[in-house]
């Protein structure tokens, strides 16, 4: 078999296995966004104290909602 | 002197104390009696070294919790010292302050009258007295939560610390392999007067002594008693249905995850909750530690290739697509986890299950049970420190689902500190051992270890164990 060819096998499979797995978890574009969507996203927020709210469980000041984050 | 009873079974002596057991408390009693010039029989139930045959005694049968309580303690000489981790934090003189919880009061006794043995159970852990506990970070969180203060044992190990002083010692005969399976009691029922032991060739014998002192955990000491039920059906010292009651462990709650506002921070923090904020919610106490988690959980080549996606996703900013190869952190995130008080409760117990072992005794029905007290502790106190993190500007908690949500199941893990099973009380409905750790119904029969808790706080029960051990050494020397 020609070195060549072990040597495209070898740097197949490195780009193989790195660039799949990633690939693979880049988020594909949805077709059609759900109803439900933003509904789920606003059941998620719950107020915890007079300045604070967790969105999606995580535990942020109310105004990062109203202003967003710099 | 140290004798195997598998082999040197002749023991006529009358002791002045039976101490049955060799943890850190039955091991620190039977020297300090020593020291007092008392005889002492000592009584291990396994070996010198750890055996399958031994430990097999501790298979339970469980049907609350799981806390994996077989292979959370030892049986072997020395006992759980074996393999304790040696964090060592006294408990708050708070922790002594009357209160009623689910019903059932507080400690009987003031933090003051440990306190005195303080510096001697330091000594006997091998801890820096000097060094004392010193604060595990900067105060960060300023309103509800302080930095723990706390220290280290190396662990100190009992046996290879004691095991020699006790073979040399002229007051103490220790025997191993010697399982104590009964206790026999007078007329009147009012004191013990021979403890029955067993070796592992079926040989048994009666011993006896002035006065009994059981050393044998949180789980053993009510299993032990209810066992002994050829006189009393219900138990020796159950009068009041509370051996084995009360169960309590230190609740270790993953309670989400934090990310560090500077990434480079690499630093663990450990805070514990202020009594202003455990009063004014009336929950318990807890410690919470931020842990940065900083390798990944594999090995070998598996271990460098989950590196290499693990930090480029973290570059990419896309760890949480990529995490099913691994579970990981990126830099600067961690893991927020608990030691949280447990109130005591009746219904948490141990009890005896129709299985028996190989010395015929029934074997542990273990039912940890956690209640809404409980649920409310880990829920409050998981809000608070999340929002306090964030005002603290450190960065970001992000709290697991069943902090925010009660309708969601807690998930609890362990941390194999048996308490409160025997538990001290002025008054015998609510407990086993009086303020003296007397059993209640017994003229002579003592206990000894963290199932005389009456509460847990949320502190280590090593250093507590021995403190409350030293006391009852001078209480049984001063009568």
């Amino acid at each position: 078999m020609p070195r060549s060819l072990h040597r495209r096998s070898f740097i197949n499979n490195i780009l193989l296995f790195s660039v799949a797995p990633l690939a693979a978890a880049k988020k594909r574009p949805l077709t059609k966004k759900p109803a439900n969507d933003n509904q789920q996203t606003l059941r998620n927020i719950k107020p915890l104290d007079q300045d604070f709210v967790s969105v999606n469980g995580w535990v942020l000041p109310k105004e990062t909602l109203i202003k967003g984050t710099s | 002197m140290l004798f195997d009873f598998n082999l040197q079974t002749d023991i006529d002596k009358n002791y002045d104390f039976c101490v049955v057991g060799t943890g850190p408390a039955g091991i620190t009693l039977a020297r300090k009696l020593s020291e007092d010039g008392q005889t002492v029989l000592l009584l291990e139930a396994g070996g010198l070294d750890y055996s399958e045959q031994s430990q097999d005694v501790y298979e339970c049968e469980t049907v609350g919790h799981n806390a994996w309580p077989k292979f959370s303690r030892l049986r072997y000489f020395g006992g759980t010292s074996n393999h304790w981790s040696g964090r060592c934090r006294p408990f708050d003189s708070s922790d002594f302050n009357p209160r009623e919880i689910n019903g059932l009061p507080g400690w009987p006794i003031r933090y003051s009258e440990i306190e005195p043995y303080l510096d001697e159970a330091m000594e006997i852990l091998d801890l820096d007295k000097e060094m004392g506990f010193q604060p595990a970070n900067d105060d960060l969180l300023k309103k509800h939560f302080s930095p723990d203060a706390y220290t280290k044992s190396p662990p100190t190990r009992f046996k290879g610390k004691y095991l020699s002083e006790i073979e040399n010692s002229k007051n103490i005969d220790c025997y191993y392999n010697a399982t104590a399976i009964d206790m026999r009691l007078d007329k009147l029922h009012q004191s013990i007067t021979h403890i029955k032991i067993s070796n592992y060739n079926d040989f048994t014998t009666t011993i006896s002594a002035q006065k009994f002192i059981l050393c044998l955990g949180g789980i053993e000491t009510p299993r032990f008693m209810l066992n002994c039920n050829n006189q009393i059906s219900t138990g020796i010292g159950n009068s009041s249905d509370m051996v084995g009651r009360c169960f309590m462990e230190h609740l270790n709650v993953r309670m989400g995850s934090f990310l560090y506002r500077d990434l480079d921070n690499t630093a663990g923090m450990q805070f514990y909750s202020d009594d202003f904020f455990v009063n004014k919610n009336t929950i318990g106490k807890s410690n919470i530690t931020f842990g940065i988690v900083r390798q990944i959980k594999s090995y070998g080549r598996t271990k460098e290739i989950k590196n290499f996606f693990k930090n480029l996703a973290c570059q990419m900013k896309v760890e949480d697509k990529v995490q099913f190869i691994s579970e990981f952190k990126c830099p600067g995130m961690g893991n927020i986890g608990t030691l949280i008080e447990q109130s005591p409760n009746l219904d948490s117990r141990v009890s005896l299950s129709k299985e028996t072992d190989s010395f015929g005794l029934n074997r542990t029905k273990y039912d940890w049970q956690i209640n809404d007290f409980d649920k409310k502790t880990i829920r409050e106190t998981g809000q608070a420190v999340a929002i306090e993190f964030a005002k603290a500007n450190l960065g970001s908690v992000r709290l697991a689902d069943f902090i925010l949500d009660d309708t969601k199941e807690i998930e609890f893990g362990r941390h194999a500190h048996h308490m409160g099973t025997t538990r001290m009380s002025k008054d015998p409905k609510n407990g086993v051992v009086d303020t003296n750790s007397k059993v209640h119904d017994l003229d002579n029969l003592y206990i000894a270890g963290s199932s005389v808790f009456s509460t847990g706080g949320a502190c280590n029960p090593t250093m507590p164990i021995l403190q409350l051990g030293l006391r009852l050494v001078d209480h049984l020397t001063a009568t």
